[in-house]
């Protein structure tokens, strides 16, 4: 049984899909986190979900989400994840 | 599973792990962090953090909320006057050094050229006052039309002489200016747009709105496309064309200020047309400061430099003398005529001067080494090239060429990059003055003994420039202006010794020997004020300036140490110790 913090540790460099307050969603990949959970992702791209858009996103490079404006963190699946590791 | 879910970024394949994040932080000191491997701490720090407003550029503040653009909500035809009248104010602001980020690109209607198309109306309630051509069909030509005027600008602007960010934004934000839309697909569209206006036959919908606002419409959309006429044509070629369209635009704009279109309500569609926010939606690394657009009488006064910038050209396109580009340069920034030059006007200028293979559109560039010497002696460079068989060292010409355009185009850069290039040619023409002296020293031809003299004069005047734009730079320091007045009267000395040399050998009479008779007025005067300042900087302080530190920065391209393959004396190296002897002199 993984503890939760090895499970963080092996998303390191995996692909999050972070959603916060203001309805944004962030993808990239995961490099780092601390004790207050401010999210570090390299290479992000910024969507925002609405009929006057951009479907597309756009880049915004290496970001820090602090954890009080995270509402969702979702982690991509991956063939190579332990079984249950999500669940 | 929901819709909404299979259309988030990245796909179906992602499960929640908000839970197991959660619990991780209970597991974790207080200090602790965890990063991927090659990934440490001080790379976290250059990491833009969400939700700052200084540093992420996506945030949406409270005050940049407002409800869903409609691209296709009926307006009435005043509300149209007043867009049109606006992204033109968006245009010139971006000409005024602006972003396009904060300027053009918060006319959403530009965005929305492809939505506005007749062909993508479905249903929609026909209201008399409001025809939907007016927004199909006007709107979306003039929408259009504003893009492609940048776009095309900016292609002028990128072919060189100024300068990204120090002079223009070209920071496209990753939108389409409609680069790809062919110009005649433009005009197309604004031709259909003046068509429906004038037409008063078909449907009923035109008839509906008072002749008055048709005509306005008119006005305004004949407007936009004189303006993208004018920023598509090649100059100087086109010169001749410049002047009819130029007339043109003038007589628009003051039919266009005599009826200024009114203010829409603060609850109408029109002004939903502008955010000014949207540079948080936009590719940008960090926020960009919200730009408010000035009120539209501005906008009419920048338009107006815009069209008397391009007169000058127009004038200035006609002259076939080097002297003459120099003269109208170094008057413009003496004057500093060119702070209130919009930077498409100088990038023009440059362009129309030398395109990086002819001079004026219609000249080589070795055209420019004639010129050279026919303005300076009065003799062309075909008739002395025999002697140039015996130069030591590179060939002189391309130097030659590359130091005329420069330092003819130099006066169109920002004033700090006219400073900086000349304090770098005053080593180039050194080296070309040195060049001429040892192919002389060969031969005993009298007319030719003063040829280091044209070099020397020019780098003459790239001096006696240097030390007056640090005055228009405020660059000095009360207690170096002492110093510098001085040395501007010894330069100007040297240069008057020049002349008069030169003078010895020019046919009275001539154009060469009155245009050098005209500088030497000039330099006598100039060197009679900078003496004056002298006198009265002189009485004010003790001039012991030279022993400040900033003293051998400020001069560093005058004490710059000669090259070893120089031979000449450099005129031009400051002598401190007669500074202080005549600043003692003086307080005598």
């Amino acid at each position: 049984m993984l503890t939760s913090l090895s499970a963080v540790q092996g998303l390191l460099n995996d692909t999050l899909r972070v959603t916060v307050t203001d309805g944004r969603i962030f993808l990239g990949t995961f490099v780092g986190t601390d004790s207050e959970l401010n999210i570090l992702l390299l290479n992000t791209d910024e969507f925002r979900l609405g009929p006057n858009e951009n479907p597309n996103g756009r880049f915004v490079g290496q970001v820090m989400i602090p954890w009080r404006l995270v509402s969702k963190v979702e982690a991509r699946l991956s063939l190579q994840s332990p079984d249950g590791m999500f669940t | 599973m929901h819709l909404e879910q299979m259309d988030l970024p990245g796909g179906n394949d992602f499960a929640d792990v908000t839970a197991i994040f959660a619990g991780a932080a209970q597991q974790l000191d207080a200090t602790e962090m965890i990063f991927a491997d090659g990934y440490s701490l001080n790379d976290a720090m250059s990491a833009l953090e969400i939700g700052e407003p200084r540093m992420d550029s996506g945030m949406v503040l409270e005050e940049a909320q407002r409800p869903p653009f409609d691209s296709l909500a009926p307006l009435l035809p005043e509300e149209v006057c007043w867009i049109l009248d606006r992204s033109i104010s968006c245009e010139m602001e971006w000409h005024t050094g602006s972003t396009l980020s904060q300027t053009v690109y918060t006319f959403l209607y530009g965005h929305a050229v492809a939505e506005m198309h007749p062909d993508h109306l479905l249903n929609f309630e026909e209201d008399p006052s409001r025809p939907i051509e007016l927004v199909t069909v006007v709107l979306r030509a003039a929408a259009l039309t504003v893009m492609k005027t940048c776009s095309t600008a900016w292609a002028g602007m990128a072919k060189g002489g100024i300068h990204d960010q120090e002079d223009w934004h070209s920071e496209k934000a990753d939108i389409s200016l409609h680069e790809s839309t062919p110009i005649g697909r433009v005009f197309g569209e604004l031709d259909q747009a003046i068509s429906w206006l004038t037409c008063t036959t078909r449907g009923t919908a035109i008839l509906c709105f008072p002749q008055k606002w048709r005509n306005e419409l008119l006005l305004r959309v004949s407007f936009h496309k004189i303006l993208l006429e004018i920023v598509s044509l090649s100059l100087p070629r086109e010169r001749e064309m410049l002047q009819l369209k130029r007339k043109d635009a003038v007589s628009l704009l003051e039919r266009i200020e005599l009826q200024p279109s009114p203010e829409p309500s603060t609850d109408s569609v029109a002004r939903m047309g502008f955010d000014p926010y949207i540079t948080r939606r936009l590719f940008a690394f960090m926020p960009l400061r919200v730009l408010e657009l000035p009120p539209q009488e501005h906008t009419w006064k920048a338009l107006r430099l815009l069209f008397s910038g391009l007169e000058e050209l127009y004038e200035l396109t006609d002259a076939t003398n080097v002297t003459t580009w120099q003269v109208v340069g170094d008057v413009k920034v003496w004057k500093r005529i060119y702070v209130h030059q919009l930077t498409y006007i100088r990038a023009t200028h440059i362009s129309s001067f030398v395109n990086g293979t002819t001079v004026l559109g219609a000249y080589p560039l070795r055209w420019l080494v004639d010129r050279f010497f026919l303005e300076s002696v009065g003799l062309s460079y075909d008739s002395i090239n025999v002697v140039f068989s015996n130069w030591v060292g590179d060939p002189p010409l391309p130097r030659f060429e590359n130091l005329i355009i420069k330092t003819v185009s130099s006066s169109w850069y920002n004033l700090p990059r006219r400073r900086r290039y000349l304090m770098k040619s005053i080593f180039e023409w050194h080296v070309l003055q040195d060049g001429f002296v040892r192919l002389l020293e060969q031969m005993k031809f009298s007319l030719l003994r003063l040829l280091p003299h044209i070099p020397l004069m020019w780098r003459l005047t790239a001096a006696e420039n240097i030390i007056l734009s640090g005055f228009q730079l405020e660059l000095y320091a009360p207690h170096e202006r002492t110093f510098a007045y001085w040395y501007l009267t010894q330069v100007i000395e040297t240069h008057l010794g020049c002349i008069e040399d030169v003078l010895t050998v020019l046919s009275p009479g001539t154009i060469e020997y009155h245009e050098i008779i005209f500088r030497h007025t000039l330099l006598t005067a100039l060197q009679a004020l900078a003496t004056g300042m002298t006198v009265v900087d002189t009485t004010r302080s003790i001039g012991h300036d030279v022993d400040d530190p900033n003293f051998l920065r400020r001069y560093k391209w005058a004490f710059k140490p000669h090259h070893p393959a120089i031979r000449i004396q450099d005129v031009l190296v400051p002598n401190q110790q007669d500074f202080i002897s005549d600043c003692r002199d003086l307080q005598v």
